[in-house]
This record gives C-alpha cells, sequence and structure tokens, in this order.
C-alpha cells in the first residue's frame, strides 16, 4: 500500500475496478488502458497529484501484463496526463486538465451524439430506477440513514466536482441498499462514463431542485414506497439527461456559426 | 428436525469460529499499537499474519485486517492495512481515499463493522452487505474489538462471502424445514430454504415467528430463524 502523508492512496481499489474492469473496446490492451485511464484523469475521477499505484499492481488491478501496462502508461506519458519521477518519493503521478475547466468539459460532451446521450439516460434510467424500488424494499434503517447523510452533504455541497462525487456516492449506495453488487457495479462503470458531465454549469437552484429529488427518492426508500422510489429515481435521471441534450445541442450551435 | 437444527448451529458454529482465528490478528496489533508514537509503518508486521490468515482460511475469509481508532497513528488521522483474495488467489491490499480533507474520503467510522464493535467493545457480525469498496461481492464483516490496555485502539475483522456461508447452512437449513429462513436482527435474509425469500431481502419481523438459535459463544452471530 502506497502510504502517502495525506492517507491518500492515489487509484482506490474500487475506482480501478470500475475505470479498468471491462476492457472490451477496439484496440490492444495497452491501447484500451490508455484509454480508460486518460478518460479517467479527464475527468477527474482521479485527481491531479495522485499517485497511481506500482506498476506490478496497477497491472494485476487491470488484469494484465506489466509490461503491457508500461506500454499504457508511456502513452500517457507522451499525452502528458502522468509523469514519473525516479528516486525514494518518485512514482507514476497524474497531471490532469482542469475538469471543471469549460472547454475540457465541452471537448468531452462533444464526442457524445444526442442519440449516445439518450441511450446513456435509457441505461442510467433503467439501473437507477430499479436499484431504487429494490432498495425500497430491501433496506433497513441503517441503510436509509446513511443515504440521507449523502443527501444531506450534497444539499451543502460548494463546486460541481463535489456535487457530482456525492450524487454519485448516493446512486451507488442506493444500489447497495438494494442489497445488488451488480446494480452497483453498473452505477460505478456509468459514473466512469459520465464523470461530472452531469453537474457541469448547475446553478444552485438547479442543485437545490435536484437535491429535492434525491431527498424524495430517499424518504421514499425509507417509507418502503417501491413505487415512488422508482418515479423519483426516474423523474431525476430524466432531468439530467434533458439537460445533458440541451447543452449538446447548444455545441452543435457554436461549432455551426460562422 | 433436532438433529438438523444441531446440524444448524454446528454450521454457525463454524463461522463463529472466526472470531477466534482474529484472536492472533488482534493480539499482535494490541502489542504494536502500546507504542504511543505510532506510525503507519509499525504496522507492517501485521501483514504476514494478515495473509496467514487468509491463507490458512481460504475456504472461508475472502479478505482480512486491521482498522485504526482515528487518532491512534501520529502520521494519519485514518488508517486500516486490509487484503483481500484476488481472482488469481494472491492476496491484494486493498486501497481506498482515507485523506479527510478529500471528498472521496471513506469514513470507516460510519460503518457498523467498525462502529459497533467499538462502541459495544464486543464482537460483531455486520452484514449481508454489497462491499464496493473492496471485492464488491455480497459479504459479511466479522470484527473484534481491539484493546491496548484501558484503551480500544480499533478493530481486527475478516470478510467473509454470503455465497460461502450458504454452502455451509443450506443443507441443515432445508432439513429443518422447508420455510425455514435465517436472517439477521434486522430481518436482512442471510440463507433461506424457501424459494418465497432470497439472500439480501427484508423481512418484516413484526409480523414473523422469527426465534433466536441456541448459541454457546458469548462472541457469536445472533442470526435468527423462521420457520
Amino acid at each position: 500500500v502506497t502510504e502517502r502523508a495525506s492517507g491518500s492512496v492515489g487509484l482506490t481499489t474500487a475506482s480501478a475496478r470500475a475505470i479498468l474492469g471491462t476492457l472490451d473496446g477496439p484496440g490492444s490492451r495497452a491501447e484500451q488502458i490508455a484509454r480508460r485511464l486518460g478518460q479517467a484523469i479527464r475527468m477527474g475521477l482521479i485527481a491531479d497529484g495522485d499517485r497511481l499505484p506500482p506498476e506490478a499492481e496497477l497491472a494485476a488491478q487491470a488484469g494484465v501484463a506489466t509490461v503491457t501496462l508500461r506500454d499504457a502508461l508511456a502513452a500517457l506519458r507522451r499525452e502528458g496526463l502522468v509523469v514519473t519521477l525516479r528516486g525514494r518519493s518518485g512514482g507514476t503521478f497524474v497531471r490532469a486538465p482542469d475538469p471543471s475547466n469549460a472547454e475540457h468539459a465541452t471537448a468531452r460532451l462533444r464526442s457524445f451524439t444526442t442519440q449516445a446521450l439518450r441511450e446513456l439516460g435509457d441505461h442510467r434510467f433503467a439501473i437507477s430506477g430499479a436499484a431504487a424500488a429494490l432498495a425500497a424494499r430491501r433496506a433497513i434503517p441503517e441503510e436509509v440513514a446513511s443515504l440521507a447523510r449523502i443527501v444531506d452533504r450534497l444539499a451543502a455541497a460548494a463546486s460541481p466536482s463535489e456535487c457530482e462525487r456525492l450524487d454519485a456516492q448516493l446512486s451507488v449506495e442506493i444500489a447497495a441498499a438494494a442489497q445488488s453488487s451488480r446494480l452497483t457495479r453498473e452505477q460505478l462503470l456509468l459514473r466512469g462514463e459520465l464523470g461530472d458531465l452531469v453537474w457541469l454549469g448547475v446553478t444552485p437552484e438547479m442543485q437545490a431542485a435536484a437535491v429535492d429529488l434525491r431527498r424524495a427518492e430517499v424518504d421514499a426508500i425509507g417509507a418502503h414506497d417501491d413505487v415512488r422510489a422508482r418515479s423519483f429515481a426516474e423523474r431525476y435521471v430524466q432531468a439530467g439527461t434533458r439537460r445533458l441534450l440541451a447543452l449538446r445541442l447548444e455545441i452543435y450551435d457554436v461549432d455551426a456559426a460562422p | 428436525v433436532t438433529a438438523a437444527l444441531d446440524d444448524l448451529t454446528g454450521a454457525l458454529d463454524e463461522l463463529d469460529a472466526i472470531f477466534g482465528y482474529l484472536e492472533p490478528l488482534a493480539a499482535q496489533f494490541a502489542a504494536v499499537a502500546a507504542d504511543p508514537s505510532l506510525a503507519r509503518r509499525a504496522l507492517h508486521p501485521l501483514r504476514p499474519v494478515i495473509q496467514d490468515l487468509l491463507e490458512q482460511h481460504r475456504g472461508w475469509l475472502a479478505g482480512a485486517g486491521v482498522i485504526c481508532a482515528p487518532g491512534l497513528l501520529r502520521d494519519v488521522r485514518h488508517w486500516m492495512d486490509w487484503w483481500f483474495t484476488g481472482p488469481d488467489g494472491t492476496p491484494n491490499p486493498l486501497r481506498v481515499n482515507l485523506d479527510e480533507q478529500s471528498v472521496e474520503f471513506f469514513d470507516y467510522t460510519e460503518a457498523d463493522w467498525y462502529a459497533v464493535p467499538m462502541r459495544t467493545g464486543r464482537a460483531f457480525a455486520a452484514g449481508p452487505y454489497v462491499d464496493y469498496l473492496c471485492t464488491n461481492e455480497y459479504s459479511l464483516t466479522l470484527a473484534v474489538p481491539v484493546r491496548a490496555g484501558d484503551t480500544l485502539v480499533g478493530v481486527a475483522a475478516a470478510d467473509i462471502l454470503v455465497a460461502t456461508v450458504e454452502g455451509h447452512v443450506i443443507a441443515p437449513l432445508r432439513a429443518v424445514s422447508p420455510q425455514a429462513v435465517l436472517c439477521t436482527p434486522a430481518g436482512r435474509v442471510v440463507a433461506s430454504a424457501t424459494p418465497e425469500h432470497a439472500p439480501g431481502e427484508r423481512i418484516d419481523l413484526a409480523t414473523a415467528a422469527a426465534s433466536s438459535l441456541p448459541r454457546t459463544s458469548p462472541d457469536a452471530t445472533r442470526w435468527l430463524l423462521l420457520r
């Protein structure tokens, strides 16, 4: 375990699984790992300055040979997304572009078509709705109290990236409260695809409206009301999808302007 | 039915024996923690103990480790040294964010496998729950409080997959009754002899006739039987 003064260990076991867990895209294994890690760094899922685990360990987490991982890191180094320092306090460190930088967010959103955003929204709709309904049937009071604490923190969150992290944590914990490791894994993977796009440019009023919906969902889970819990979860996902579609269409306008 | 009940409590005794397996680890942790200026490095000698534990009880344990009470170490406020058996059978270190300044901070003091033994001073079986931070499996965590002198310095704990428990209890449970269900005191189903219930589902204990099982050890899972 890499030990930093702060107590942070860089890429956590859960995020490594979410980021590296399903390598099924085009390209070599090394290219896929470089792409997934690069995506996670640009989205801010791995923070600037984080030290990545030692190569052998990261390779084991990704389920590839160390030499493959080394190739992937070399590609990221060329992109300037990681730097490797030698010596006693050395290691491979993340050099993230500021994820709240509007240009980066726009570039990421541009990589989605409206059809792809609708598909992603459908996937979230299915997973979040089912997780909320099952959590309402299965959650015990301690779990509901834990969900309510996250909603309180979301209400008090001061930045879009803090909102994103708490909102994602809430979705993951609702799937866990549904007692489903599969739905939990789906929520972690969805977060890896979407990152903080959902919270891009959210105003305090929009944050308050989102908090209201999520609180209503958690209240319904606590009341064992699966129909209402599902309905609030679905409404929340749909509102987010509409917002992303609106933002994406604005980018089309900007791109079409002379 | 009496013989089947004996088999069931026998299977649970095997599970409860894990509390005993944790004793050497707890004793070593306590010995290390007696040092008032303890740093993370001082916990390294516990790693072979943890790995031995995982190796010796490979059939039962999915992970094991120690969790420090906040403020125990001088170099970081929160810390845990946790290992889990990877798909290849070798121990992997768990990485969680324990930096309380970070928004990704994992506050284990809210997890009942830490909070309950620290509050009560007694062994505790937490779960079943989805262990999404570690193995992403449906798991139990058996935890014992660790004392150095009069002070609780943290917990020593081990993870058991609910699938493993099912392998041991389902046959006696079916023999007890085709309606038998084993659940936690919160009503969460651990194993069920009937398709009417499944692991992870919740039973409303206000309307169900659940009885406690005879347990011999004070450190024992306090699960309930419905039949």
